[in-house]
């Protein structure tokens, strides 16, 4: 009721200063306002699930991993699609070797394609003389070549109730399995996105930034969406899903470039309880793009893939108007902060140039404003996520933070533009990243990552 | 379901509380539209907000970020929502009205605070203290900005006392706090106790989120305030940008910081003056109370949080009272909910120590609390009986009625209730303007008043503004006020008392109007008080620097007129002394000698014989004197002048009288010579009702006879009187070359006097004679301003100009005749010629050493003006002569 008066009452006052803007001020000063409100609430709304996990100080233990482990009760079964991994596909099948749960209770179905040669060898020679029994091998011929159609060739192998995905490239914790287990017993969910976090931070100079994306997505925006829009977007790994959900959706959808998401708004449209889990300690570790180059691919996959599912329409079928419009703000959302983030100068330039009313010019800044306080959270975000992950924080990140935040934004523009115009020219193909297994270099000199009794 | 259920638990609470906040409004609002008198800053935060919905600009002045806009705006808005300024009486009761919902809100915030940090007694308490304090409902009933900030204050702190810290309530946090120094720049020494605050509230878990937020978003504010100024570019301050004239934010900041008041135990520091004054005497258990318990807490506080944050708020804000700065009685606002809620939880905690048995103890103590409040409050009950705003209401229907369409100055109550309606920009609009912005704004001193004081009609003088009045300078106004008359005193209060006086109180009163003076009385006042300071030494002798420096009867004369004119009584006393203790040993008579000066190294007599005009004049202002100043002595002293004047200088030529320019001299074996300028028929026609012995009606005739005469001789084609005139003994009139040289025949520096004062006859006495003989001179003087656009100084009778200059004082020629003849001719050569010569700010026109410009000046302008009234009771002797008749009548 309340927020309905305070809805209604804001459109009035909006309604009644862009009517006195329009007629005392003109036209242009008109639109400048517009656009300058639009991107101060897309900033003021990013900022505000940005920082959600911190929101309230009481409420934080209840999203970290549970402290004691219930007995274990469900059963898993490991989807890894795998392509071109040779090199990392040894240490991932160890890792699953070595999870902490019952050899009985979980599976691995390694998900490789026949012509890729090389990481079926590698594979098949780290599960040589080894108790693995419960990890196989999976090869297929069939087409589309891409993860969905992997899964979905794992999905139908799946023997237990509970499916989980790992990727090739994954390090993923020894406990995870007892953490997935005890939250489902607890909440009683249908689905459950853990915590996955890029860990080379200090390799490119846009790698910080692209941590604190995985950092505040993972344990801030995922978790706002789901409690405040009811809407979740799963991510590509440690994703658990009831087997039964998924084949009651009918697996994934092979013509999607960003499944999990696609994956996501489904289950959500069917109702599926989604929970998420960040605890720093059992995050699933990966590591962020080499270069340039394999970024921008990344990402123009990534919002390609998002628009491919807006083009799909099943976020509108979203039992609720909220739901559809988180949803919505969801698939969109590569492009408001980029391509809003390159109108807000131009807005302030306009009204400088035009001369346009002084108020008006001043409400022109106040995104700018915002942008500032995004890069201040980030840096304070860079010391938090340091410290919970007991890495090194850099004397120098602030500032490096600083200046490297517009040409990031610079880069996510470039490439959700890029992902529009392959929209355009209907390019779907798959421009797959390349992994050379960094994460796991940088994090070999750190205690942390000892897997525990 | 589960709210009702609260509901019903806390019944006895949301009763008491209701009961508690309906006393509360009725104590704040009863009586609030007339207590305490409207306050200047009220009215400048009112007409900011009509700026902000009339104008589109945050004040009607040039805004000079002395009041941070917040506030104004939050006027704005209210007024726009209750539809407009006079919806609840005048704009200030408009304004007081906000305030009351205000005082609603803090109100709720303290009760709301008090229970978050200790419990409901302490609320209780504190919010009784914080509504009935009688000092409190004094500053809160003002519109003050300060009341206004105080809500973001207690928002901010009540936002940070919410337990968890969330960090979109930290954000609300330091956004209020932003608005609060948006709404008053003093907000700004609340960061230091509410960022205390804020890390004593948050949890390590978001604590960097936490203070980010905090600093960014309160900083954000503060940002955008400098950067509206720096968008206007009045950010810097001149120095720095090295730039013209213009207002700068900065600037600003810091003169607000670096107004000194004083060490605050220094008995004449501003603090220890409102303190003492102010605050100690209304409200002692408040002031006293909330100091000792701030105090207390501190210690109370080493253990307790809740305390220690309550006392550091109130005690910081007492350091900052105390820093040596500027200290106004509004000052104290933000501290009363400080110290309201240190004496809540203060009391609370004591009365608490009364556990089980003793816990009757508690309600006693409480009880007793609240009798000693109501003893101790209502001797203050004034607060709602008293009418102290009926003057300044009584005030503005009166300039409502009497003031339109004048520029009139008063304090800032008044302004927007006098605006009402006006849609012109303020630095154009013709009616009531600021007294500081009057004496301090460029813009509006040179759009409105054009950088002169005579273009304000009316001041009104508040008792405020008689108390600024009394410490600043005020050039302008104080200037405006030597030359205006007192035309109205209000005073419909009546005597009303009240025991407490503080100062906002005692800005109550009697509030006088001030009108402008005639233009004319102003100009030739301060024209009378440049002559006497340049050409009249204090003992009253007259001197002609150009002369050097020798004195005249003449120059005496004119002094002595015109200090009966301007009803200087002190001067013409010192002339007239000095006039006969010098100028007056004629053996055979007592007529005035004409010449005094240096003669063989030493000050003397240099000239016994007379000048029958300046006898005349002196007689003429003697006649006047008597009758303006009720003194008979004047009266015998001119009767002897006229005797000796008619005996002595007067001759009869064929049955016509004529004077003569002096006693010796000027009587020629074949006749007589004669002035035509020393003719003065309206003096004759005064002498005529004092003196009844001669005939001076017949000589006023023979005058004009004799001007008639030489305007119908045969090469006077203007009818212009010459300077000199011979008559022979066969009464036949001829030119008086042969005697007075050849300027004799033109009409020059002697004979435009004539038309003066014939002029002046028509003036006083309507004599159509007069008016005939100045009518007929007028198409001459038309034609050459025509031909010409000016007259000259000379002219041969028959109309060549003799010379190719024109004076000031040969100008009051014309001008006497146009005053008579054609009016708008006369305003034109009165503006042209000597008024736009005229230095308002010295006093003279054009040459300051001129005397004889100076004079004629002066006489030309009181004449044109109507500034030289004849006494009516002169009037009525020469129109009703005292027939023996009437003696004879019924009355005996």
């Amino acid at each position: 009721m309340f927020n309905k008066i305070l809805i209604a009452f804001l459109i009035i006052i909006t309604g009644y200063i862009s009517t006195a803007v329009l007629v005392e001020a003109g036209i242009l000063s008109f639109i400048v306002l517009l656009f300058s409100l639009i991107v101060l609430v897309q900033s003021l709304f990013t900022l505000i699930w940005m920082l959600y996990a911190w929101e309230n100080p009481d409420e934080m233990n209840l999203h970290k991993s549970p402290k004691e482990f219930l007995s274990p009760k469900y059963k898993f079964s490991l989807l890894v699609p795998a392509r071109y991994e040779e090199k990392v596909i040894a240490d991932t099948l160890k890792a699953i070797s070595k999870l902490n749960y019952p050899k009985e209770m979980y599976e691995a179905k390694i998900l490789i394609r026949e012509d890729d040669a090389g990481t079926i060898k590698n594979a098949q020679m780290a599960l040589r003389g080894s108790e693995k029994e419960n990890i196989e091998i999976i090869t297929f011929n069939s087409y589309p070549i891409n993860k969905p159609h992997s899964l979905n060739i794992g999905l139908k192998n799946a023997k237990n109730e509970i499916v989980g995905i790992f990727d090739a490239e994954d390090e993923l914790h020894r406990d995870i399995l007892q953490v997935i287990n005890t939250t489902l017993i607890r909440e009683n969910a249908d689905v459950i996105q853990s915590g996955v976090q890029l860990m080379n931070y200090k390799t490119r100079w846009f790698s910080m930034l692209s941590v604190l994306e995985y950092f505040f997505w993972f344990k801030s925006g995922l978790l706002f969406f789901s409690k405040v829009g009811k809407t979740t977007p799963l991510g590509g790994n440690t994703v658990f899903i009831k087997t039964s959900w998924l084949k009651m959706v009918g697996g994934w959808d092979e013509g999607m470039l960003t499944e999990d998401a696609d994956m996501g708004i489904r289950l959500s449209r069917y109702g599926a309880k989604t929970k998420v889990v960040y605890d720093e300690l059992h995050t699933t570790r990966e590591e962020s793009p080499v270069d340039i180059k394999n970024f921008i691919r990344q990402r123009t996959r990534w919002d390609q893939g998002f628009l491919q599912i807006l083009k799909k329409g099943d976020w509108a079928k979203l039992p609720t108007v909220r739901q559809r419009v988180f949803a919505f703000y969801i698939l969109l959302s590569p492009f408001p902060q980029s391509i809003l983030f390159a109108i807000a100068p131009i807005l302030v330039m306009i009204a400088i140039t035009q001369k346009l009313p002084v108020p008006i010019t001043l409400f022109t800044f106040l995104p700018l404003y915002l942008f500032i306080i995004q890069i201040l959270v980030q840096i304070v975000a860079s010391y938090e996520f340091t410290k919970a992950y007991k890495l090194k924080f850099p004397i120098l990140t602030p500032f490096k933070i600083f200046i490297t935040f517009f040409p990031y934004q610079l880069l996510l523009l470039y490439s959700s533009i890029r992902s529009l115009y392959r929209i355009l020219r209907s390019q779907y193909s798959w421009e797959k990243t390349s992994h050379e297994n960094i994460h796991r270099a940088e994090s070999k000199n750190l205690n942390l990552y000892e897997y525990s009794t | 379901m589960n709210i009702l259920r609260k509901i019903i638990k806390n019944k006895l609470e949301i009763t008491v509380l209701a009961i508690v906040i309906v006393l509360a409004l009725l104590a704040h609002g009863y009586n609030m539209f007339h207590f305490p008198p409207y306050f200047d800053d009220e009215g400048t935060y009112m007409s900011q907000a009509w700026s902000i919905l009339n104008l589109g600009k945050l004040a009607p002045y040039t805004y000079w970020y002395d009041h941070a806009p917040l506030g104004s705006l939050l006027i704005a808005v209210w007024i726009k929502i209750t539809g407009g300024f006079f919806t609840f009486g005048n704009s200030i009761d408009s304004g007081r009205v906000f305030m009351l919902l205000i005082q609603l809100l803090n109100v709720a915030l303290i009760y709301k605070i008090a229970t978050k940090l200790s419990n409901k007694i302490a609320a209780f308490i504190s919010i009784i203290l914080f509504s009935f304090s009688p000092l409190s409902i004094t500053l809160h009933r003002l519109i003050f900005l300060d009341n206004i900030m105080v809500f973001w204050l207690l928002l901010s702190l009540y936002t940070l006392l919410v337990k968890p810290l969330k960090i979109s309530m930290v954000a609300l946090s330091a956004f209020s706090l932003g608005l609060a120094a948006l709404t008053k720049e003093s907000a700004f020494f609340f960061i230091p106790p509410l960022f205390i605050t804020l890390l004593a509230q948050s949890s390590h878990k978001n604590r960097h989120f936490i203070l980010v937020k905090w600093v960014a978003i309160f900083g954000g504010v503060i940002i955008f305030y400098c950067l509206y100024a720096l968008l206007k570019g009045e950010l810097l301050p001149d120095s720095i940008l090295n730039s013209s004239k213009h207002v700068s934010l900065i600037e600003t900041f810091m003169w607000q910081l670096s107004r000194k008041g004083g060490f605050f135990l220094d008995k004449s520091s501003e603090f220890y003056y409102t303190f003492m004054q102010s605050w100690l005497n209304t409200d002692p258990i408040l002031v006293i109370g909330g100091i000792g318990a701030s105090l207390m807490n501190l210690i109370i506080g080493i253990k307790r949080k809740s305390f220690f944050i309550v006392s550091i708020f109130s005690l910081s804000y007492f350091i900052y009272l105390i820093r040596g700065g500027i200290v106004n009685d509004q000052y104290l606002i933000p501290v009363l909910p400080l110290v309201s809620l240190n004496m809540g939880l203060l009391i609370s905690e004591v009365v608490s120590m009364f556990k089980g048995r003793l816990s009757i103890l508690r309600y006693a103590s409480l009880f007793l609390i609240v009798i000693i409040l109501i003893v101790f409050y209502s001797k203050n009950l004034g607060l709602y009986s008293l009418n102290y705003t009926k003057n300044q209401i009584e005030t503005l229907l009166w300039l409502k009625s009497n003031a339109q369409e004048k520029i009139s100055v008063g304090d800032g109550y008044g302004l927007v209730d006098m605006w009402y309606g006006n849609t012109d920009n303020i630095y154009e609009y013709k009616g009531y303007q600021h007294y500081w912005k009057v004496e301090d704004d460029p813009q509006l001193r040179e759009e409105l008043l054009l950088n002169d004081w005579k273009n304000i009609d009316y001041l009104i003088i508040t008792p405020r503004m008689q108390r600024d009045f009394q410490i600043n300078t005020f050039p302008m106004l104080k200037t405006f006020l030597s030359h205006a008359d007192l035309v109205k005193t209000i005073n419909v209060e009546g005597n009303q008392e009240i025991k407490n006086k503080n100062v906002l109180i005692s800005l109550s009163g009697p509030i006088n109007i001030y009108k402008k003076q005639n233009i004319s009385k102003i100009l030739l006042d301060s024209a009378w008080a440049y002559y006497k300071s340049a050409f009249i030494k204090s003992y009253g002798q007259s001197v002609d620097p150009s002369r050097e420096y020798k004195t005249t009867s003449e120059g005496q004369s004119y002094a002595m007129l015109k200090a009966v004119f301007q009803n200087d009584k002190p001067t013409f006393d010192g002339i007239w002394s000095w006039t006969k203790d010098h100028l007056r040993y004629r053996n055979q008579d007592k007529l005035i000698s004409w010449l005094w000066g240096e003669k063989d190294g030493k000050e003397q007599l240099i000239d016994s014989n007379n000048a029958t005009d300046a006898d005349e004049d002196i007689a003429l202002s003697l006649i006047l004197a008597s009758n303006k100043w009720n003194n008979p002595k004047y009266l015998d002293e001119a009767k002897v002048l006229l005797n000796d004047i008619w005996e002595n200088a007067v001759v009869r030529v064929n049955g016509k009288y004529y004077i003569l320019p002096a006693v010796n001299g000027f009587d020629k074996p074949d006749g007589y010579v004669l002035n035509l300028s020393y003719f003065s028929p309206a003096s004759y026609r005064v002498f005529s009702t004092v003196d009844k012995i001669h005939p001076w009606g017949k000589l006023a005739d023979d005058s004009y006879s004799t001007l008639e005469e030489l305007s119908k001789i045969k090469n006077n084609k203007t009818d212009l009187p010459p300077n000199w005139i011979f008559v022979t003994n066969d009464g036949e009139l001829i030119s008086a070359k042969k005697y007075m040289g050849k300027d004799s025949d033109n009409y020059g520096f002697d004979a435009f006097r004539t038309l003066w004062r014939v002029s002046l006859d028509y003036k006083w006495f309507g004599e159509k004679k007069a008016e005939k003989y100045l009518k007929d001179i007028d198409p001459f003087f038309s034609s050459q301003i025509k031909d010409n656009k000016k007259i000259y100084s000379m002219y041969s009778l028959d109309g060549k100009p003799i010379v190719n200059y024109t004076s000031l004082s040969t100008n009051v020629g014309p001008l006497s005749v146009f005053a008579v003849s054609n009016s708008k001719k006369a305003e034109e050569l009165y503006n042209s010629s000597i008024y736009k010569k005229f230095n308002f700010e010295q006093g003279y026109w054009g040459d300051k050493n001129n005397y004889f410009d100076q004079n004629w000046a002066w006489f030309g302008t009181a004449l044109y003006t109507n500034s030289l009234n004849l006494p009516q009771g002169i009037l009525d002797l020469y129109k009703k002569p005292l027939l023996l008749k009437r003696i004879n009548s019924n009355e005996y």
